[in-house]
């Protein structure tokens, strides 16, 4: 290797991504050679200081109070539905125009028959209409889902030659267990070349949840348990070891109750195999957030806003 | 999720947002800015309701770091500089093995490197904090930035180099 392969391969080399070849050539090279020794050296020391400035920097960084605050006010102003009806009489009051009786009845009797064809055309024509959006949502959701995705790969098709089209149920292969009610979609996966289906996708509507892959060519077919887990199994836990703290005891004696169960989902630093949830506490107008450590049988914090 | 309840998702993940965006954007004004942006997003899109398991950290922190990339200075902020950030109360984080002198030597050069840093353009800068505050490998940048590992190589290379000139320009 010259000294200008050295030099452009040391960065990669410092950050262990070069592979095993260029690495016994690189160190054969730098053993031979101090012009790139100091080179090393020199790289060495900017990535230690880069790394320090930004520990140094942001370990402990925090945004201001405020911003949660900010947050708020968006979220509350897009929440909040502003009446058509109100502005109007708002702006006709003081200009309201008196109507002959019989005019006004006639005019609502009409006005309510046509609400109520309009209603009934809509309740018979509503599930078709949504059935059909998440029909385009489930081929979204199957064409991004990483399990199939690894599976297509691994059967040597990638994802991005493939389209999704939806499938009726007989020919995905797909069979409903017993008691499973929920409504899934049927998705096939159809390779652009030669417009063979290379994997057949179950997703379930509600929880838009890849529930079952098959692949015919690498004969592999994965059920996939729904995320998060029922809320018989974990929430129940989470109550129970939220009850066995002594802290949260005592709220609830004090007159504190059980509100709903969140899921948490594990954080960078925690362990893979951890598993969180938040269990709810109301008093008036008081709440607070107890977070259980499912994994550990631990309450971890007790949160109050 | 009521907006109470998303309070507690934002104390939980506020600060892992706010050193992202900081490291890539340089100034703490900007870097709330787009906490506020990423999670009234977040908020909106309901994306964090139905992640895949194992995901969400992952996906929360590709939308910041593609928030930040894509967003536009904005001049009503001040350049953001280490005083403030002092004046702010903030504290530096300090090694508690070291001597106050050596302490006080990490900060200055600390300060040198923070205010090179933010002299470079943003490409350099992302991929920087992805690598050496993010401790992402260099696949795993090509993923978040959706460029080719080669890129990735190339623009860490240049980015280091234009470092390094920056830094031997004010010295």
């Amino acid at each position: 290797m010259t000294c200008k392969d050295v030099k452009h391969l040391l960065l990669s080399y410092l950050d262990d991504e070069v592979s095993l070849e260029e690495r016994k050539a690189i160190e054969a090279h730098l053993s031979v050679c101090p012009s790139c020794e100091d080179e090393l050296e020199a790289l060495a020391s900017t990535q230690q200081q880069l790394r320090q400035a930004y520990k140094t920097m942001l370990v402990g960084a925090s945004p201001s109070s405020y911003v949660w605050a900010t947050i708020r006010e968006q979220l509350e102003k897009k929440n909040c539905k502003v009446s058509i009806l109100d502005l109007v009489k708002s702006r006709m009051k003081g200009r309201v125009e008196t109507l002959k009786l019989r005019q006004r009845v006639w005019k609502v009797a009409l006005a309510s028959v046509l609400a109520l064809a309009l209603i009934l055309t809509l309740w018979l024509a509503i599930p078709s209409l949504l059935s059909q959006s998440f029909e385009a949502k489930a081929k979204d959701i199957v064409m991004k889902n990483a399990t199939v995705q690894a599976l297509v790969a691994e059967a040597g098709f990638p994802i991005t030659g493939l389209t999704a089209e939806v499938a009726i149920p007989e020919v995905t292969g797909w069979m409903r267990p017993e008691g499973y009610d929920r409504p899934v979609s049927q998705v096939q996966l159809v390779n652009k070349k030669d417009g063979m289906v290379v994997a057949y996708v179950i997703v379930e509507e509600e929880t838009e949840d890849v529930i079952w892959v098959n692949v015919p060519s690498s004969k592999k077919v994965v059920s996939i348990p729904p995320q998060p887990p029922s809320a018989e199994g974990w929430g129940e836990t989470a109550v129970e070891i939220a009850k066995g703290d002594a802290e949260v005891q005592q709220m609830l004696d004090s007159g504190a109750e059980i509100g709903e169960v969140i899921a948490l989902l594990p954080s960078e630093e925690e362990e893979d195999e951890h598993r969180f949830a938040w269990v709810k506490l109301l008093q008036g107008e008081k709440r607070w957030f107890v977070e259980v450590d499912l994994t550990e049988r631990e309450v971890v914090r007790i949160v109050e806003w | 999720m009521t907006i109470e309840e998303f309070e507690a998702f934002f104390q939980r993940y506020k600060d892992r947002i706010f050193r992202t965006a900081y490291s890539i954007l340089g100034d703490s004004g900007e870097a709330e800015d787009m906490v506020q942006e990423v999670f009234v997003k977040v908020y909106r899109s309901g994306g964090f309701l139905h992640p895949e398991k194992g995901k969400f950290e992952a996906w929360l922190h590709r939308l910041t770091v593609n928030q930040c990339i894509s967003s536009r200075r904005k001049k009503k902020h001040l350049l953001l500089s280490i005083e403030r950030l002092e004046d702010d109360g903030f504290e530096l984080a300090e090694d508690n093995c070291a001597s106050p002198e050596k302490l006080l030597i990490k900060k200055e050069e600390s300060k040198k490197v923070w205010r090179a840093l933010r002299s470079l353009d943003k490409r350099h800068r992302t991929v920087l904090a992805l690598r050496y505050f993010d401790d992402l490998c260099y696949d795993e940048i090509a993923q978040v930035l959706k460029i080719p590992l080669g890129t990735v190589k190339s623009r860490l290379s240049s980015a280091i180099e234009a470092l390094r000139k920056e830094q031997l320009g004010k010295d």
